[in-house]
């Protein structure tokens, strides 16, 4: 079995090194292997963007919220508690609106895009079996810029959880996140975001207002807090190389199978309610650590990332017990996990063409907003790729390929 | 399937050496990120012009770059003609080629004047031609010379 689980790995990393090197060898002979077709300008500011995420918590003991091991029932038939998620998302334009005002002074634009996620999580609980926890979502965002100085973002994502591990009789649950928001920048160093969200991010339901400031250019060193989603400080290390120090909840609510009984009716003798054949996971944790993003072209990155994940907490909530409930889910058990260390490593993958918005800072305030508000509220950010960092000293080396948009035959 | 931070580190690895290994298609892009630095250094403009010049000089870019892009994906292959015909239809293009280039041109320094005035817009084009000269340069002590 072992040795099955070593080959398909193997498999996947080849087929992984397969495909990434024959797309980039793709790429750098395109012009020799393509046939002839009429080449049209790009109709979109984004591009496809396929991004892939997975991160790991290794084994820790859950404590209560005070800080004491937690002995309770629950506490005991749990154990230790690990965790493991891997999730992909995407986004992809659907309509973009280009306008000029009659004197060319100022362009705004309408961009509406379909997004979707595939999200994995595996909370490990000693004392149980196994559980896969499943996020289906897709929904739809909108963003328009004025031209001038502000941007109106729209986003809407119904997700499905379901508890899709085998022998489950979860038949999900359909939940909504989404986020409204208004984007105002000034100049280029300095912007604020005013909004409200709903979010499951930090284990409940919960709608909140989400103030945002950033002070510095999104092309350079910049200091961001945007509140409930992160607070980073972000340093562009050349071209290639790009480093953020952040702190940022992550979390959810998934749909969880009662097959260990977690949820046992003899103990809660008040509320008058048959045993849950589903129950509610909540999950939160704060990740303050650094990321590096490493961007090689325009059409890949990657970006790893560690550090410390504090502020953990799970609850579990009976199903029925919250059936009538709008606002904040009721909990039938809490603990805080002691805080560990994380990994987290990611790949972003952005096919077809785009228009350039090289220096239009206000396009830049768009791809941000863009990125900041994942798919699926996962806080899975997929970076600012696509933001071009100001170069000072030309390549080394230059072949024909790479200057022929810029030099005709008579320049020679 | 239970993964290790050893299977992590491996993925890590691969990616990191293929993207570092056929990261070229990126070079076009740096100089083009090159040019875009090299001329807001030299036309020194004011936040709001900034803010209205990029997104159109963008277009006007982007023009130019796809109309040549669907000429020489039409004709980088070809090394002769079979026919009088194939020869005449590719001086025609290419006669087409530059009027369109040249149309660009003259609708987009319009509209560059009134965002910029004739100083800056005449300065851009210095710029531009500036910048040409020194990834020649370069391109030159490649050995490339032509």
């Amino acid at each position: 079995m072992n040795n099955r689980r070593q080959l398909i790995f193997c498999l996947v990393v080849l087929g992984l090194y397969l495909g990434l090197s024959s797309s980039f060898y793709a790429q750098s002979d395109s012009t020799a292997a393509k046939k002839v077709k009429k080449v049209k300008e790009p109709k979109h500011f984004f591009n496809h963007t396929i991004f892939l995420d997975s991160y790991y918590k290794p084994p820790a003991d859950l404590m209560k919220p005070n800080g004491k091991l937690d002995t309770g029932r629950i506490a005991k038939q749990l154990g230790q508690y690990s965790i493991q998620q891997s999730c992909i998302s995407f986004y992809s334009p659907l309509v973009t609106i280009n306008n000029y005002n009659r004197d060319s002074s100022v362009n705004s634009n309408f961009h509406l895009l379909l997004a979707g996620t595939a999200y994995y999580l595996q909370p490990r609980f000693s004392g149980i079996s196994e559980h896969t926890l499943a996020k289906y979502g897709m929904g739809i965002r909108a963003i328009y810029n004025t031209g001038k100085r502000s941007i109106f973002f729209i986003e809407s994502t119904p997700f499905l959880t379901q508890d899709i591990t085998p022998g489950s009789s979860d038949k999900g649950s359909w939940r909504m996140s989404g986020t409204l928001l208004w984007s105002y920048s000034p100049g280029p160093r300095f912007n604020f975001r005013l909004g409200a969200t709903k979010s499951f991010l930090w284990g409940n339901r919960w709608y909140l207002p989400f103030i945002g400031v950033r002070f510095g250019r999104l092309d350079r060193l910049n200091f961001s807090v945007q509140f409930p989603r992160n607070i980073s400080l972000n340093l562009p290390l050349g071209n290639v190389f790009r480093l953020s120090l952040y702190s940022k909840p992550q979390g959810g609510v998934f749909s969880f199978s009662n097959r260990d009984t977690v949820y046992d009716n003899r103990y809660y003798k008040n509320t008058n309610i048959s045993n849950d054949q589903v129950i509610h996971f909540g999950r939160y944790e704060l990740l303050t650590g650094f990321r590096m993003d490493v961007v090689p072209c325009r059409w890949f990155n990657f970006y790893l990332s560690t550090g410390f994940s504090t502020k953990n907490g799970i609850t579990f909530y009976s199903n029925s017990f919250n059936k009538n409930n709008k606002g904040r889910y009721g909990d039938f058990y809490a603990a805080a996990p002691k805080n560990s260390v994380f990994v987290n490593f990611g790949l972003v993958f952005r096919i077809g063409r785009s228009k350039s918005y090289y220096n239009n800072t206000n396009m830049y305030d768009v791809v941000d907003l863009n990125n900041s508000v994942d798919p699926g509220d996962n806080n899975i950010n997929p970076g600012n790729g696509t933001i071009t960092i100001p170069k000072k000293k030309l390549p080394k080396s230059l072949k024909p390929s790479e200057i022929q948009d810029l030099i005709d035959a008579n320049d020679f | 399937m239970k993964f290790s931070i050893r299977h992590i580190l491996v993925v890590v690895m691969v990616v990191f050496t293929t993207s570092v290994s056929f990261a070229q298609p990126g070079k076009a892009d740096k100089v083009e990120a090159l040019k875009v630095s090299f001329i807001t250094e030299k036309i020194n403009l004011t936040p709001q012009e900034a803010q209205n010049f990029w997104p159109l000089y963008n277009e006007y870019n982007d023009k130019i770059k796809f109309t040549r892009k669907a000429f020489r994906q039409q004709y980088a292959n070809v090394n002769d003609f079979k026919s009088d015909k194939e020869a005449d239809d590719y001086l025609a293009a290419e006669l087409k080629l530059r009027q369109t280039e040249v149309d660009l041109q003259k609708e987009y320094f319009d509209k560059f004047k009134k965002i910029l005035g004739s100083k800056k817009t005449g300065l851009l084009r210095k710029a531009e031609e500036e910048f040409k000269k020194e990834v020649l340069k370069i391109f030159k002590g490649n050995g490339n010379d032509s």
